[in-house]
């Protein structure tokens, strides 16, 4: 009932979009895969190509994990209007809301991660009352928003997006500690609208909040095509404008789904989570390419799989489709 | 008789070196706080998630001053063109003075080293090397090595 109320207002909301000027663009037609350089120097924390696996941290008040995932997509302010020269909305919302069902082998691997275990916790099968992060049936998108009633502040600040995100939370009416359990806001700001540091020293980022609805799950998206190619435009096809727009953001939200509070969820010994230990990686195991999801073929990244099976007998890995433990490459 | 003076001395000299390496911003670290004041500047405004200042490849060779507490983005970044030989981990010379953090909330761009460290008081250095230089103290040159120097004070002054 909730998921039926919530796809309304989020298709009212794809609606507005169109309407002030957002439109969509093809998400399908995409050029070969061609390689670059890997650049390890972008895994923050990684220690240099360290193989080490992800361990539980033990959660903020019982949530480590995203156990049912839900996405919240905020495009903030009025700078939206008749201004998505990228066409990155219509491409984002399709994105997300792919990663859902037997099409999806993509976000899968998140699905071995789990909270309510002791903090250490490598492998979630040990813990026989571990609480898993569950793949979607359907569209992980609860709600879409076009906050257009004002100008979003031109760059915003930390404390603008955490509150925009608690406004996210009233709009949609999570207005609980338990409705945002499992829930993250995506806010996106506008073509030229982005957070002091984008595309020099960050593409995106994901923290949380305390709020009076609770503890908020939040993603700062830049509008990721005006940093170019060092936020991924082209890495994965000659054509791939909007490449950067899914690694990025897939990269955020897996993230969010198995650190949903920083950091408290699942990181590695050097800080990094799923998503960092597998960043920009042209060629070899875990390369960034396409993956083909029921709304469309969008680059992606891959994602760290403490249970890849390593032909050396170790485990742990950069995955770009998962299946279970045993089927993954 | 050389001998004998040699013993006596030799502590005074470590002493003396150490104070030189500290007060030049060189030496190790400290884990508990400075007993002297060591002249530092106030760092670039915070970059990223609960920043309050973020040092860049621009920022190398200076001391900065820190309060306990505070969260220090570091981003070191090189033209795209060469990301395969960008900066190497940042390194801290005492993680009890610049504790690391999870900067893995940070989706860093193509050619971008980065780390984030909560500040407790002391003063240690942190320091980074492009390739080929192989450690900061190779003795390579300026633009292949990356060091700062942080003071942290216990509380606002």
């Amino acid at each position: 009932m909730r998921r039926l109320r919530l796809a309304a207002v989020g298709a009212i909301a794809v609606a507005l979009l169109g309407v002030s000027g957002v439109v969509a663009s093809d998400t399908g037609a995409y050029g070969p895969i061609h390689g670059m350089g890997p650049n390890r120097g972008s895994r923050p924390g990684a220690g240099g190509g360290s193989v080490s696996n992800l361990s539980y941290r033990g959660g903020s008040g019982g949530i480590g994990v995203e156990t049912t995932p839900n996405v919240y997509v905020v495009y903030w302010g009025s700078q939206w209007d008749n201004n998505d020269p990228s066409g990155e909305a219509a491409y984002l919302n399709a994105f997300l809301g792919g990663l859902a069902g037997s099409q999806d082998t993509w976000s899968t691997s998140t699905t071995q991660y789990c909270q309510n275990v002791p903090s250490g916790t490598v492998d979630c099968t040990t813990a026989p009352a571990a609480q898993y992060v569950t793949h979607p049936g359907t569209s992980p998108v609860a709600g879409i928003w076009l906050d257009n009633a004002k100008l979003a502040p031109s760059r915003p600040k930390q404390s603008q997006l955490a509150s925009e995100a608690t406004r996210a939370a009233a709009h949609f009416g999570n207005t609980t500690a338990a409705s945002n359990a499992s829930v993250q806001y995506v806010i996106a700001t506008a073509h030229g609208n982005n957070a002091s540091g984008f595309g020099t020293q960050y593409c995106a980022w994901h923290s949380s909040v305390n709020s009076t609805y609770g503890k908020l799950a939040y993603t700062n998206l830049p509008y990721i095509t005006d940093a170019g190619a060092s936020c991924g435009q082209n890495f994965v096809n000659a054509n791939g404008l909007l490449d950067g727009v899914s690694i990025v953001a897939g990269h955020e939200y897996a993230e969010t789904v198995s650190d949903q509070f920083p950091s408290t969820g699942w990181l590695d010994a050097n800080g990094a989570e799923n998503g960092d230990k597998c960043a920009w990686i042209a060629s070899g195991q875990g390369a960034s390419a396409n993956a083909t999801l029921s709304t469309g073929t969008f680059a992606v990244q891959s994602l760290w799989s403490n249970n890849f099976p390593n032909s050396n007998g170790t485990k742990g890995n950069c995955a770009i489709s998962y299946q279970d433990a045993l089927n993954q490459h | 008789m050389n001998g004998q003076r040699g013993r006596q001395w030799r502590p005074l000299s470590f002493a003396l070196l150490a104070a030189a390496l500290t007060l030049a911003g060189c030496g190790g670290s400290a884990g508990a706080p400075a007993t002297t004041p060591q002249a530092c500047s106030a760092p670039p405004e915070g970059i990223g998630p609960d920043a309050a200042a973020t040092l860049q490849v621009e920022d190398a060779n200076s001391t900065y001053c820190l309060n306990a507490g505070d969260v220090l983005t570091v981003f070191l970044r090189v033209p795209l063109e060469q990301a395969a030989a960008g900066w190497q981990p940042v390194h801290a010379s005492d993680q009890s003075v610049l504790q690391p953090m999870n900067a893995g909330v940070l989706t860093l761009p193509r050619g971008v080293t980065g780390a984030v460290y909560r500040a407790q008081p002391g003063v240690a250095q942190l320091t980074s090397v492009r390739a080929p230089c192989a450690s900061p103290d190779a003795g390579c040159a300026t633009d292949l090595v990356w060091r700062v120097s942080i003071v942290v004070r216990a509380s606002p002054p």
